[in-house]
């Protein structure tokens, strides 16, 4: 897949963002490159933003500048869940907004007021919150990703953010570090001697031609699967998501390739977990996919509004689409060494599919919490 | 600059001027009684403006003028305001202009004077320059729409000029071939549609027709809508309510076949004494159930309807624990994909 270069860089002028080692990783990583670097103070940057926000293509054409600044709000949040749906108690490190792929149903679209691709240079911030954080509660078992306001690994080659946040991670192995990506980029993981104990390298899955027709930009499910092959060599395990699913032409069979594939490069003991997602949006996102691509039918079909006041399909559409999945995978895990679990659906979809439904989103969290660090100390 | 330029007032027979060259022209030719009225009463006021053009004279403002005069004065010869020569781009900035003074340009003919200027300037000018002129949003998203409506279908462009149909529904249309258009028309003229079901309805084809990646009149046809327009036990009321369950059914098949089951065995009940809902049901294994009491008499009916519930049909297909949840709607599979 082609890397991301920006074509311009904003920094805060601000000692903080200035003196960083990820400003630092970035400048040098672009060196040579005719991408022009500017500081300006918080107030320009502001200005800028309202800018770029006017472009029609605002979201596009805001990609092509990336902001180096200072996240002034907290950087671990927690995962939103809703009452009626379990969820599985996950932490997240917004370290970086914005992902330079183009997925049509990205909830980013929608959900960012800022359209350049920013990263967080204040890193000495983070550690500080993390330190006061973490250990506040000793029996919390945290599980953090930090793919969810952009991809772990989009800006890897010019930030190296993760390399930097497992060298903070390695001498913490009770905390599980999980970098979620669409893209094939491993050189942080194969680049080292020995794996990190506590460290998950995550890659989103779909069926094929939901991978050709809208992940654009991002990497083939063949590609990111040789990846994950590269990173079960260098000692770690892998997580996949299958999130959003999509009620797309010829489902079961596209679907059944993409998991003839997984277990093609991966056997199941590499996987710790699968996760799987139905997909769903709010209205605010339907409209820019119709907008931003107007050849994509993902949102045209029969929806209902969940508790959580999203579109989702039908729930015994839903309950065809994760049935479908779970047989493909279940052929070739013949020993269930791999944990499947749903991400935001209801008891009864638990029920019906999976073991029994946890009772709160703890138990969920725990139990695969439970299963990495014994997959760890097992290595 | 249009400021410019020098006028010379000439009467000019009507075979003087190149009626077949309608470059310049942003409105569409239909039924301008008012205009006609007037031109009738007190003959033409505004003169048309044009432009020496070969061995005659190229109209650059007053088209509608133009055709009404040939219909109802075809002899007399018509007062012009005659310039120099002026490049294609001026003659049509000069026909907006001359039209803006005046009046608000429909959305038809505002498309179509987008659709004409992105001949000769670029977006980015024609947004900041003559979108704000013509009273529209200064956006590409705007300009975007606009100039899709310059692709309408004539019956359909009329339609839209003459607000028959609301702009949001025109914007879907668009979308549409102009033989779908036809079909689309011919319903909701059919049924009578206000302004808000005319676009709820452009919408629900549009997004069905999706839906199944078929076109738009395949849906239409699903929907059996040429029979029910053509129906004439009907009224417009009873088309429009046919039209739309058809429709809906089409977009949600699994939702209204699992209320149709619910309705008809919900039936059992007397909604006076237990009214049953089931909206939860589409996402969870609870159905509602809703009573007031008024008196212990009153309760004891109430728990008796709720003992009858316990053991009916709506009772076995839609609780668990209970002959399994909602085959109803399980059975039903996907929608057209
Ligand atoms: S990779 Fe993830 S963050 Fe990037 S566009 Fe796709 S869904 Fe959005």
């Amino acid at each position: 897949m082609i890397r991301y270069y920006p074509e311009k860089i904003i920094i805060l002028d601000d000692a903080r963002v200035r003196d960083s080692i990820i400003t630092k990783n970035i400048l040098s990583a672009v060196e040579g490159r005719n991408i022009s670097v500017s500081y300006f103070c918080e107030e320009k940057i502001a200005a800028m933003i309202q800018d770029a926000k006017k472009l029609e293509n605002s979201y596009g054409e805001g990609k092509k500048t990336l902001l180096i600044t200072a996240n002034r709000g907290e950087f671990l949040k927690k995962c939103p869940g809703t009452n009626d749906y379990i969820c599985c108690d996950y932490y997240i490190i917004d370290f970086a907004q914005n992902c330079p792929m183009e997925c049509t149903y990205c909830i980013l679209q929608a959900y960012l007021n800022n359209p350049f691709m920013v990263v967080y240079a204040n890193i000495e911030d983070l550690f500080a919150e993390l330190n006061s954080r973490l250990f506040a509660d000793p029996h919390k078992k945290y599980r953090i990703g930090t793919g969810e306001f952009t991809d772990s690994l989009a800006l890897e080659h010019l930030s190296e953010y993760s390399k930097i946040l497992m060298d903070y991670f390695s001498d913490k192995p009770q905390f599980i570090i999980e970098f979620k990506s669409k893209t094939d980029y491993v050189k942080t993981f194969t680049n080292r001697s020995g794996a990190r104990r506590n460290v998950i390298i995550s890659y989103s899955m779909n069926a094929a031609n939901v991978n050709r027709f809208e992940e654009l930009k991002t990497a083939t499910i063949e590609e990111r699967l040789i990846a994950a092959a590269e990173c079960v060599k260098a000692g770690y395990k892998i997580t996949l998501h299958f999130d959003p699913i999509i009620d797309y032409d010829d489902f079961e069979t596209e679907m059944a390739l993409t998991v003839e594939l997984i277990f093609k490069y991966l056997k199941p003991r590499d996987i710790l977990y699968i996760s799987l997602g139905a997909f769903r949006f709010i209205p605010a996102l339907a409209e820019i996919i119709a907008l931003r691509f107007p050849k994509s039918r993902i949102i045209y079909n029969e929806f209902i509004k969940g508790y959580d006041k999203k579109s989702r399909y039908f729930r015994f559409k839903r309950e065809k689409l994760f049935a479908s999945v779970i047989d493909s995978i279940k052929k070739y895990d013949t020993a269930s060494e791999i944990e499947i679990y749903f991400c935001m659906e209801s008891p009864e979809m638990w029920n019906a599919l999976l073991k029994k439904a946890p009772r709160s989103d703890e138990e969920l969290g725990g139990t695969l919490y439970d299963k990495c660090r014994n997959c760890f100390k097992a290595i | 600059m249009l400021e410019d330029i020098q006028y010379q007032y000439l009467s000019i027979p009507l075979s003087g001027l190149n009626q077949a060259d309608e470059d310049n022209r942003i409105s569409i030719p239909a039924d301008y009684a008012q205009l006609e009225k007037s031109i009738s009463e007190t003959g033409l006021i505004s003169p048309l403006i044009v432009c020496a053009s070969g061995a005659g004279y190229k109209v650059i403002c007053g088209f509608k003028r133009l055709d009404i005069l040939k219909k109802i004065k075809p002899g007399a010869p018509v007062k012009c305001l005659v310039t120099d020569p002026l490049p294609p781009a001026d003659q049509l900035a000069l026909n907006i202009a001359e039209n803006i003074s005046s009046r608000e340009l429909n959305p038809v003919e505002a498309a179509n004077a987008i659709a004409k200027l992105s001949a000769f300037y670029g977006r980015g000018e024609i947004i900041e320059k003559f979108l704000p002129a013509m009273n529209i949003q200064k956006s590409e998203y705007a300009y975007n729409k606009y100039i899709s409506l310059a692709s309408l279908g004539r019956r359909a462009k009329e339609f839209t000029a003459s607000g028959r149909i609301p702009l949001a529904a025109a914007f879907q249309i668009v979308k549409f071939s102009c033989s779908e258009q036809e079909m689309f028309l011919n319903v909701i003229e059919a049924c009578r549609m206000g302004a808000n079901l005319i676009v709820e309805t452009a919408q629900l084809v549009f997004e069905t027709s999706m839906q199944y990646g078929v076109c738009a009149g395949e849906i239409l046809t699903r929907a059996g809508c040429e029979s029910i327009i053509s129906n004439a036990d009907l009224t417009p009321n009873q088309k429009t309510e046919e039209i739309r369950r058809a429709l809906h059914s089409l977009k949600r098949p699994m939702y209204e076949s699992a209320m149709a089951r619910f309705r008809e065995l919900a039936a059992e009940f007397d909604s006076r004494k237990i009214s049953l809902n089931p909206f939860a049901y589409f996402e969870k294994d609870e159905i509602s159930v809703k009573f007031n009491i008024t008196s212990i008499k009153d309760l004891e009916t109430k728990i008796a309807a709720l003992e009858r519930l316990k053991e009916s049909r709506l009772a076995a297909e839609f609780l668990k624990n209970n002959g399994g949840h909602g085959d109803g709607a399980r059975k039903e599979g996907k929608a057209g994909r």
